[in-house]
């Protein structure tokens, strides 16, 4: 299994890089970003294979910003990671094929579903 | 004042003085003109039968001297004297041929009567004539001395016994012959000849004696009226009439002298017989003016009552108007100037009418008005004690008492019963806006007669008369009770929305920290996870032994002070989602509870989380329980009823912990009980209590008593939320100072209408 390379964005710097941390200990290579111009950039740089986005970013917001990372990687898997409970997926973020499971609640308790998350992102 | 007299009475003066008058002096002038005539006719008649009478009596007495002088020629004739018996003889022959003389004397030269021949009649007195004398007559001697007839004047016959007259015939040698006549022929003749007429015929001699009358001759045969100028002025021998008074009696005379014995004829009528014609006139005239005036008096009444007609009916017309009553009856005017008062009458009626009705149309809307406005209307005298005038009867809705009773009770009863609270200051503001003449708009609570508290809004404004002074205060007062809580409740609405959007704003931010704090938490316990390869990496690479490190940190309980941290962390989080989840109202979570299992759920909770180091042990307090029979279970979202109970708990406990409620045992007093179509339950403390002004603001956000740092003041108004909002039931609370607070939170058992999702 080659390694993931995961790109995290969030602008909380403990929950940023503690799951950063968390992820690398699992052996995936983590970059991370403050914010969705910063991903951007960091994507137009490197291939990724799963993107983790807080959707309540400073400047632009989550939605748009996997609009574009989408087409800047389409190959590029997604994760949202979101304090909202209430969290409802707009039409133009389902059609990228994106589904309610991608979605994970904020405070995680058990860090370890992420790692489950990410990998059945890639079992189909 | 004094009545005027009646239109009869005018008229009746009027009529009598019109007819009257030209009657009288026509009748006068007549009158007096007939009058006039009447007396120069009369004056004329009496005069004629004067003279005619005068013409007949020297007629009459002309036969009787006829006859002496044909004896007279007789013994004049004859040369030698008679025998004194041829004498005798041819005396009696005479006397007894005639009719006139009852005596026929001759007299000597020496004037002694010689022979006397007496009439058959009168034969029986022959020895009273022996002693005449006739020598001394007057008549005698004038009868010689001047040689002509000459009458006698009247004298009572000897021979007869009644008034006689001689005549005496003197002859050519000296003697005379006299003859005595009756006189009572010129009576007859006066008879006959003035028996018809209504005058007084008299002779009179030349003495003025009356020898002969006619008919009821007042003066009598005896008398004499030689004191009348008439009778004066007829013996010198002027003919004529005038008026002499006899016996006061007016008399017309007319004389006429008689030529032989000169004598004369005296027509004597009164003045009022005379004037029978004139007298029947005045009389008729007199009953001509009774009978006018009397038609006058029967035409006045009569006219007067046409002409008062009008009067009367105008009179009652104008009761009526008076009275109101404006549909006059057509009346028939009799004439043109009436007619155009009827007209104008009726004019009148309809002005009045109409004007009337306008005004009664424009009263009804305005008394409409004034009864329908949905306000008390009032205007409170100032000058007259503060009397209260109310436009309506709307005071009674607002305020519960009879337009009575506000009247009587007056401005006093009325301010009385304003809130004590709220009277200083709108009794102040009144003041200021009297003082600065301006209107006032004030805000109080009433107490209705029910007992209850009514918000008022009341505006109105001081008016001031010409002195300037303050004469009266008008304003309206509404019941603004309903906006007032409704302004209460959507400030509270709002406020309750802020505190939801806050609460959940500040949910979601310190989710991030929060998820921070954890993650990083789980980090540190997987970095400590002996069995995690990359550790093993790790410590291989600074060379040390994992098992040493992991036994390390055990002796420092690291792991007991993670777990306090994610438990505290964790604790945190369950805050943040209870504060978020309250804002989401999803039908899905509601479920059916027992309402007394969520109190004793609620009770053991607070034993447990209230403990000493707040300053209180909740254990000591007294749990009176008051719970109805067969209570139904309640829809409701179980957490957050218990989060509302367990708030009011608390707040309870601190309360009946303060220094003031230390001398009552704390004792709480829960109750349950159906309430028709809600669950109430009642949860009472011992505490100080509070007064109305921190009552009322319990439940608003932020709202403490307590001191800064003791807590945010968030939990009433988040239960008030919740109760309220979430469950559509009622929270409230009562409080009496030194006694304890009471809250009672009403739940309905069914939600009829479909429950909004979240507010937020």
């Amino acid at each position: 299994m080659h390694e993931m390379h995961v790109l995290i964005i969030d602008d909380e710097s403990s929950i940023r890089e503690s799951l950063a941390e968390f992820l690398r200990d699992f052996g995936m290579v983590v970059d991370t970003a403050v914010n969705a111009e910063e991903a951007l950039e960091l994507l137009a740089e490197k291939p990724y294979d799963v993107l983790i986005a807080d959707l309540r970013l400073p400047g632009m917001t989550g939605d748009i910003m996997i609009s574009k990372a989408h087409q800047l990687q389409p190959n590029l898997r997604f994760l949202i990671h979101t304090g909202s409970i209430d969290y409802r997926l707009s039409n133009e973020l389902l059609s990228l094929g994106l589904t309610m499971d991608q979605i994970i609640l904020k405070p995680l308790s058990d860090l370890t579903i992420l790692v489950d998350k990410i990998e059945s992102l890639f079992k189909n | 004042m004094q009545q005027p007299p009646s239109l009869f009475r005018s008229l009746n003066k009027t009529l009598i003085l019109a007819s009257v008058i030209p009657l009288l002096l026509f009748g006068i002038f007549i009158l007096y003109s007939l009058l006039a005539g009447d007396t120069e006719e009369i004056k004329q008649k009496n005069q004629l039968l004067a003279r005619v009478i005068s013409g007949q009596v020297k007629a009459e007495l002309s036969s009787p001297l006829a006859i002496l002088d044909n004896l007279r020629d007789q013994l004049e004739k004859n040369p030698s004297p008679i025998p004194g018996e041829g004498l005798q003889h041819l005396l009696n022959q005479y006397v007894e041929n005639q009719t006139y003389f009852d005596s026929i004397y001759l007299l000597s030269r020496k004037g002694r009567v010689t022979v006397v021949a007496l009439s058959s009649q009168h034969a029986g007195l022959r020895e009273n004539i022996s002693n005449l004398e006739p020598a001394h007559l007057d008549f005698y001697q004038t009868a010689i001395r001047n040689g002509s007839s000459t009458w006698s004047d009247n004298f009572p016959s000897l021979v007869a016994g009644s008034p006689s007259l001689a005549i005496c015939v003197p002859l050519l040698d000296g003697k005379a012959i006299i003859g005595n006549i009756r006189i009572d022929f010129l009576q007859a003749l006066l008879q006959k000849t003035g028996g018809g007429q209504r005058v007084e015929i008299s002779v009179l001699d030349h003495r003025g004696d009356v020898v002969a009358a006619s008919g009821s001759y007042q003066a009598g045969l005896d008398a004499n009226l030689s004191h009348l100028h008439l009778v004066q002025q007829g013996l010198k021998g002027h003919d004529g009439s005038a008026l002499f008074a006899s016996d006061g009696t007016s008399y017309l005379g007319s004389v006429s002298a008689i030529e032989g014995p000169g004598w004369l004829t005296l027509i004597s009528q009164p003045m009022a017989d005379a004037h029978q014609a004139v007298t029947h006139a005045a009389l008729l005239f007199g009953i001509g003016l009774i009978g006018a005036v009397a038609l006058a008096i029967l035409l006045a009444y009569f006219k007067a009552r046409e002409m008062a007609r009008p009067f009367h009916e105008l009179t009652r017309q104008a009761e009526m108007i008076a009275g109101g009553a404006y549909d006059l009856t057509e009346t028939i005017p009799q004439h043109q100037e009436v007619a155009s008062l009827f007209e104008s009458f009726q004019a009148m009626a309809a002005g009045i009418q109409d004007r009337e009705n306008a005004l009664n149309r424009r009263e009804q809307d305005y008394r409409s008005l004034a009864e329908n406005l949905p306000a008390i209307v009032y205007r409170v005298l100032i000058q007259q004690d503060n009397h209260l005038i109310l436009l309506n009867r709307y005071q009674e809705k607002l305020t519960g008492f009879s337009h009575e009773e506000m009247i009587e009770g007056g401005t006093r009863f009325y301010a009385n019963r304003i809130h004590p609270e709220d009277f200083p200051r709108t009794r102040d503001q009144i003041s200021a806006a009297v003082n600065r003449k301006q209107p006032y708009n004030i805000e109080y609570r009433f107490c209705h007669k029910d007992g209850s508290y009514r918000h008022f809004i009341e505006r109105g404004m001081p008016i001031f008369d010409e002195q300037n002074e303050l004469c009266c205060l008008d304003g309206v007062v509404f019941d603004n009770s309903e906006q007032h809580c409704a302004k209460e409740i959507l400030l509270q609405t709002e406020k309750m929305m802020s505190v939801g959007s806050l609460a959940a704003g500040m949910a979601r931010e310190i989710n991030n920290p929060l998820a921070g704090i954890r993650m990083n938490v789980e980090l540190i316990n997987q970095h400590l996870n002996p069995e995690h390869a990359a550790n093993g990496r790790r410590a291989r690479e600074c060379q040390t032994d994992l098992n040493k490190v992991t036994r390390f940190l055990q002796l420092s309980k690291i792991d007991n002070q993670l777990n306090a941290i994610e438990e505290a962390a964790g604790r945190t989080a369950k805050i943040v989602d209870s504060v978020l989840s309250f804002s989401h109202n999803k039908r899905e979570s509601f479920s059916e509870c027992q309402a007394i299992d969520l109190i004793e759920q609620a009770l053991q909770l607070a034993e447990q989380n209230l403990d000493m180091k707040k300053g209180f042990d909740f254990r000591k307090i007294k749990i009176n329980r008051n719970y109805a029979e067969n209570i139904p279970e309640i829809l409701c979202e179980p957490d957050q009823i218990q989060r509302v109970l367990l708030n009011i708990l608390e707040n309870g406990a601190q309360a009946m912990f303060q220094e003031t409620a230390k001398l009552r045992e704390p004792t709480f007093t829960i109750a349950a009980r159906k309430n028709g179509d809600y669950l109430c339950l009642e949860i009472s403390d011992t505490g100080p209590g509070m007064d109305e002004s921190v009552r009322r603001r319990v439940f608003e956000p932020f709202y403490t008593t307590k001191e800064a740092g003791q807590g945010t003041g968030l939990g009433l108004s988040v239960s008030y939320f919740i109760i309220s909002n979430n469950h559509r039931g009622t929270i409230s609370v009562e409080s009496t100072p030194g006694v304890g607070s009471t809250f009672s939170i009403c739940l309905p058992y069914r939600f009829s209408e479909s429950v909004d999702a979240n507010q937020f």
